[in-house]
């Protein structure tokens, strides 16, 4: 053999076991399961949070609804938006509820998000109508969307929960609201 | 023949050689990406990648994912790339031995060409089979939808992908370990036509 061809062989051995030294030597760590060795490992953290209501309040001459929120996850969600309508027990279109301002929640932590209500006199009168009917509560049912942002992704998450509305208090509100 | 003299300093060294092994061998041992990729608004990442043939590193919504055979796939990388700046560094300073023409790699162009090939491939992949568009180079935003709790989630994130310097450095040492073993093959060409 020429010193040309011996200089290629060794060059060529030497390449394929740079090559493949580690990739056998992983398996070999790895009880040559291949599975093991190209299966991705990821622990994603918790994203969780819960919405309850929490109640009416005025302030400035404005109507607002509360809720409670509480982020149980293990990352920071800031609520961005919030749009959602108000439904009585009969499907009837109550109010529609803006969140006015962006609510950041660290993890663990629980926060009021304020949701402005605009209600029309259609509503109103509906609801008079079961005050009148002698109900003291009604079952109000919120629907809408979020739109949250969660480690840098927005992300529009539908919303829907329910909402024991006590007539008395809410109508005693609108009265102070709309004197 | 005389760029080729004067890249050799007379047929004693091959200069380009030199700089494309020193130049090899910088990149085997940087750790620093060669193609960065982050998904997320301000300073909040919902994922980033860096990505190089000797190290990648991978995280979603800040936790990292982990792949083990990447670790060894990166270790034959650095060592391929090691050996070729190793043989191209001999090949260059024993320029007058006629076998010297083997020792100079190619590998360092193969590496940084099969490097934006398979990027290429993987994001056309998960184009494909995700319906997640990410660039090779810019920004886009990345759309996409899941089911959670029993609702449909949607959620947008804008994406930022770049090639970094370091890949531009590899591809200028490969090109250099290519242009250097064409001179090699025009001093063998020489020194056989002076022998006959």
């Amino acid at each position: 053999m020429d010193k040309a061809s011996l200089i290629k062989t060794i060059t060529l051995l030497l390449s394929a076991s740079a090559l493949l030294s580690p990739i056998v030597y992983g398996l070999s760590i790895h009880g040559w399961n291949l599975w093991a060795m190209i299966a991705p490992t990821y622990n994603p953290p918790k994203i969780d949070f819960r919405l309850e209501p929490s109640g009416l309040k005025l302030e400035r001459g404005r109507l607002y609804l509360e809720l409670k929120v509480t982020n149980a996850g293990e990352v920071k969600v800031v609520f961005e938006g919030l749009n959602a309508e108000l439904y009585s027990p009969d499907g009837r279109a109550l109010a529609s509820a803006k969140l006015e301002r962006a609510v950041a929640l660290l993890p663990g932590s629980t926060e009021a998000l304020a949701l402005r209500l605009e209600v029309g006199e259609a509503a109103l009168k509906g609801l008079a109508s079961y005050a009148f009917r002698g109900l003291d509560r009604i079952k109000v049912e919120v629907r809408g969307e979020a739109a949250l942002r969660v480690f840098g992704s927005r992300v529009v998450a539908p919303l829907s929960l329910s909402y024991e509305l006590g007539l008395e208090d809410f109508l005693r509100q609108l009265r102070a609201w709309r004197p | 023949m005389t760029a080729t003299r004067l890249l050799t300093l007379n047929h004693r060294l091959n200069v380009l050689g030199l700089i494309s092994s020193a130049l090899l061998l910088y990149t085997a041992l940087s750790d620093r990406p060669w193609w960065t990729v982050y998904g997320g608004i301000g300073d909040e990442r919902t994922f980033s990648a860096d990505v190089s043939p000797f190290v990648v590193t991978v995280e979603v919504l800040g936790k990292p994912v982990t792949v083990p055979m990447l670790f060894y796939l990166n270790l034959a990388a650095r060592l391929s790339v090691l050996l070729a700046a190793a043989t191209t560094l001999l090949g260059s300073l024993l320029v007058k031995r006629p076998w010297s023409k083997h020792l100079m790699s190619l590998k360092g162009l193969a590496l940084p060409v099969l490097f934006l090939a398979g990027l290429s491939i993987s994001l056309n992949l998960a184009k494909t089979f995700a319906g997640v568009s990410i660039p090779l180079v810019g920004q886009s935003v990345v759309e996409f939808a899941m089911n959670y709790g029993g609702f449909r989630i949607s959620a947008e994130t804008p994406v930022t992908a770049a090639l970094a310097q370091e890949y531009w450095v590899a591809l200028t040492a490969g090109v250099l370990s290519a242009l250097a073993r064409a001179i090699h093959g025009r001093i063998s060409q020489l020194r056989r036509a002076t022998a006959l």
